[in-house]
């Protein structure tokens, strides 16, 4: 549904309603619509909240994100903000590991990594006869995240090599901890004063969802690349083009194509896929803003050349962008129930070669039951199994200006 | 005290170089050169203040300062101006050749004054020398300072004006010259130009050669390349329109004509040192000593999982529990599965471990792979790191290397005959 908000055409569509259970009595259902009205409630909520100056976190930024939500009342919509927390908090400033490759080891010679400026979400639970990870769990709240995502249960760490760049942290009361440098928000009380009467319309302006999938057709063009410097940006310069005044030019259709997404989940989810990428955009676009006005303020001796207008400044923090998308790629896989290959399937991947490798992960891929992913791993790990898939990283964190300027993201 | 405020010309001209923008350095490789520039200011200034006669006439000047000409019967000939000592300012000039005692005078007319003196070929020679000159001389200053700062653009361009000026002063020769006019001076200068190229040849191919790697960013200063029919391998350390200068890893330093890079082949290194490529090659081969080629028993299965814990991780039951499955089969497929799940190996482009030939002194086992920490010492310390778990883990498979007997194990008498065969399998 195409509407006028304020003079800008805007594209609003309802595409939570078409995902289905994937497991459990209800599978092939599709969710409650309770569920999915805490879905869009959250969304907005997140999404609002994350307009504020203090989450412009610009790529060089020492400081990392640290929220609380209690969850011991209206536990569905906290546990659905929760979940689109660690959709959307995903930030430029995230190391995953250091470059020297020397101290990359824990002390039992293992590769460590350092995962610096992780996101941190304090769930606050207080009752203690319920099962909070398995509750966490379920569909439609965290999927498989916390199988792989650092967590801490009542003070007991799990998954503590993790290389997330979200961390959750369960615990029965809120106190702020003085030894802790990023004292957590508490958003509890804001989301139930903002939200609690509000009948929301369940519907969402998809235009950036839109524009991101149309990148991801550019395939042809961003193929049989060299493989060397993948965050080179001028590999990327023709696709880049013929994006911007082709693809971006073209006339608008909606995310949801009902008769497609009707039938196939694999469909739904590339599409919400989308979804989730462009809700990103913006924190991203606000991150590299802040840091463009940093360097524009600084005396003309020290700024630094790469990153004095706004073309460069996107290239030079390529890297760390993409890193940032990958993390939050793979948030978004976990909480849609992939997983990353056990080790059978890893077996038999490694024995297989050429096409026959391909397929076979392609068919893990689209598992209806229990997914799996061969680029669910590290930013470091993709570099050295799946390096051909990293360009799309690359490729769409150089289109995320051009989508947002045309999009007109108010603050 | 006084000594350290009086800065020198010199001083200043080092305070400009030190700066960034261009114009500065311009400046500061002027104020260099400052004694090459005052000459140029004088000779062009000079002029302006005498004028010159020509041709000279003999005279002879009477008691009374009264002047007569005689106009020389031998040819005339035009004199540089600054072989003439002026000694009298008056309308009427006395001049006197410098180290001869020949002396002339005339009433001088307005009009023989001025511009006589920019029509000397000798004058215009001289005033081309100087320029072009003090113009390479900042050229060559700058490209110096670029090559320390390895600003690579810079120095492309310097060499650019280099070779202008070069051009220009060889377009600035014929026109003074005036070949046009002398087709005997002109046939002269073609003759000498063709059997110049023709020595030159290398140098002027090399200049061809240096455009065509800079343009198109196949070397650049502090790459690695390595020619292998010169036996060069190290880093370039300076690039000029002829020459290539490169700092070999053994300390030595080569110079080759830029041209050889162009007909010969040559490698360059320096994407894989900065890690833009999968990683660099590792190639290893290890030769075992097919004696211990067998299956193994489930007791030596058991042993190999307690001795190598991992091996479970990348060896499933059905491989390990094989009765058909050779331990030299087992050590490759696990080989392979612990290199695909190494975290400084890249599985891009290819990781290979395989058999290769069997040769007198065994089988041989070759690792291929891409290791990403493409540094030197990286490298090796992630190689060697690999060799040495190779090495460790070979002796729970019931394998050995091969090795030739050493003058130790003959003198000790490690080698000897037995009755009965060897079992060839590893005791706890």
């Amino acid at each position: 549904m195409n509407k006028e908000l304020e003079g800008q055409d805007i594209n609003l569509e309802n595409p939570f309603k078409y995902l289905k259970r994937r497991v459990g009595d209800k599978k092939g259902q599709p969710f409650e619509s309770d569920v999915v009205k805490n879905w869009y409630i959250a969304r907005h909520f997140v999404l609002e909240k994350f307009r504020d100056e203090k989450y412009s976190i610009a790529p060089d930024d020492g400081c990392c994100v640290h929220l609380a939500v209690d969850i011991n009342e209206e536990r569905s919509l906290m546990l659905s903000v929760v979940r689109q927390i660690a959709l959307t908090a995903h930030f430029s400033n995230y190391v995953e590991w250091d470059k020297s490759t020397y101290q990359d080891m824990d002390e039992n010679g293992d590769f460590a990594y350092k995962c610096r400026n992780r996101t941190v979400i304090t769930v606050v639970s207080e009752n203690h006869d319920v099962d909070i990870v398995s509750e966490m769990s379920k569909e439609e709240y965290l999927g498989n995240l916390l199988a792989y995502c650092k967590y801490t249960l009542y003070g007991k760490q799990r998954n503590e090599k993790s290389y997330i760049d979200i961390e959750i942290d369960i615990v029965d009361e809120y106190g702020e901890d003085e030894n802790s440098l990023w004292k957590a928000e508490d958003i509890s009380d804001d989301i139930r004063d903002r939200y609690k009467a509000v009948d929301s319309e369940n519907l969402i302006d998809t235009r950036m969802a839109v524009y991101a999938n149309r990148m991801y057709s550019l395939g042809d063009l961003i193929d049989n690349l060299p493989a060397e410097d993948i965050h080179c940006a001028k590999r990327y310069v023709l696709a880049l083009n013929a994006f911007q005044y082709v693809k971006m030019n073209e006339a608008f259709t909606p995310l949801v194509n009902r008769e497609k997404w009707e039938k196939s989940q694999s469909t739904v989810k590339e599409g919400l896929s989308n979804l989730f990428c462009s809700d990103c955009f913006g924190l991203r676009y606000r991150g590299i803003k802040k840091s463009l006005n940093e360097e524009l303020k600084k005396p003309k001796k020290e700024q630094s050349k790469e990153k004095l207008t706004k073309e460069k400044i996107w290239e030079y923090y390529n890297e760390k962008l993409s890193i940032s998308e990958h993390a939050r790629w793979i948030v978004e896989k976990l909480i849609m129930g992939y997983r990353p290959l056990n080790r059978d399937e890893l077996h038999h991947y490694e024995s297989l070669f050429g096409d026959d490798r391909k397929q076979y992960a392609k068919k893990l891929k689209s598992r209806a039951d229990e997914p799996a992913h061969i680029d669910l791993c590290s930013y470091r790990d993709l570099r050295r199994i799946d390096p051909s898939n990293m360009k799309y990283d690359s490729f769409l964190v150089l289109a995320i200006p051009k989508i947002v300027e045309k999009v007109s993201e108010s603050k | 005290m006084e000594n350290k405020n009086k800065r020198t010309i010199l001083d200043i001209s080092k305070q400009y170089l030190s700066k960034d923008k261009l114009r500065y350095k311009v400046w500061g490789s002027l104020l260099q050169r400052w004694k090459l520039g005052g000459v140029l200011l004088g000779v062009l200034i000079f002029p302006l203040f005498i004028s010159i006669v020509s041709p000279v006439y003999n005279s002879k000047v009477d008691d009374n300062r009264k002047v007569e000409q005689e106009k020389a019967d031998s040819v005339e000939f035009k004199v540089p101006c600054f072989l003439i000592q002026l000694n009298d300012t008056s309308n009427q000039y006395t001049i006197e050749l410098k180290g001869t005692s020949t002396k002339a005078s005339a009433n001088i007319e307005s009009s023989d004054i001025g511009m006589t003196i920019y029509n000397n070929p000798f004058y215009q020679i001289f005033c081309l020398v100087i320029f072009l000159t003090l113009a390479m001389a900042i050229c060559l200053t700058l490209r110096n300072i670029y090559i320390l700062t390895k600003k690579e653009t810079y120095i492309t361009w310097c060499h650019i004006v280099i070779l202008l000026l070069l051009g220009l002063g060889i377009i600035g020769l014929l026109l003074i010259i005036d070949v046009k006019e002398n087709p005997r001076i002109a046939a002269v200068l073609g003759i000498a130009g063709s059997i110049l190229t023709w020595i030159f040849q290398d140098t002027v191919k090399g200049v061809a050669v240096y455009f065509h790697l800079r343009f198109n960013k196949l070397l650049n200063i502090d790459d690695w390349i390595i020619i292998p029919k010169y036996d060069i391998d190290g880093e370039v350390s300076r690039v000029t329109l002829t020459t290539v200068t490169v700092y070999n890893w053994d300390t030595t330093t080569s110079s080759v004509p830029i041209s050889v890079l162009h007909s010969e082949h040559f490698q360059n290194l320096k994407k894989m040192v900065d890690g833009k490529t999968f990683g660099r090659k590792m190639s290893k081969t290890f030769i075992f000593d097919t004696s211990w080629f067998n299956h193994l028993t489930s007791d030596e299965v058991a042993l190999l999982k307690s001795k190598v814990p991992d091996v479970t991780e990348y060896l499933t039951d059905e491989q390990l529990q094989n009765p058909k499955s050779t331990n030299a089969r087992l050590f490759r497929l696990y080989i392979y599965h612990w290199l695909m799940n190494h975290p400084h190996i890249s599985q891009q482009p290819r990781l290979i471990v395989r058999w290769m030939d069997q040769k007198d002194s065994g089988m041989p086992l070759e690792i291929y792979a891409f290791i990403i920490d493409s540094s030197l010492p990286a490298f090796e310390w992630q190689q060697s790191k690999i060799i040495e778990h190779v090495l460790d883990t070979i002796q729970w498979f019931g394998l050995r290397l091969y090795q030739n007997a050493s003058a130790y194990d003959v003198s000790n008498s490690n080698i000897y005959l037995t009755d009965k065969p060897a079992t060839y399998r590893k005791e706890d």
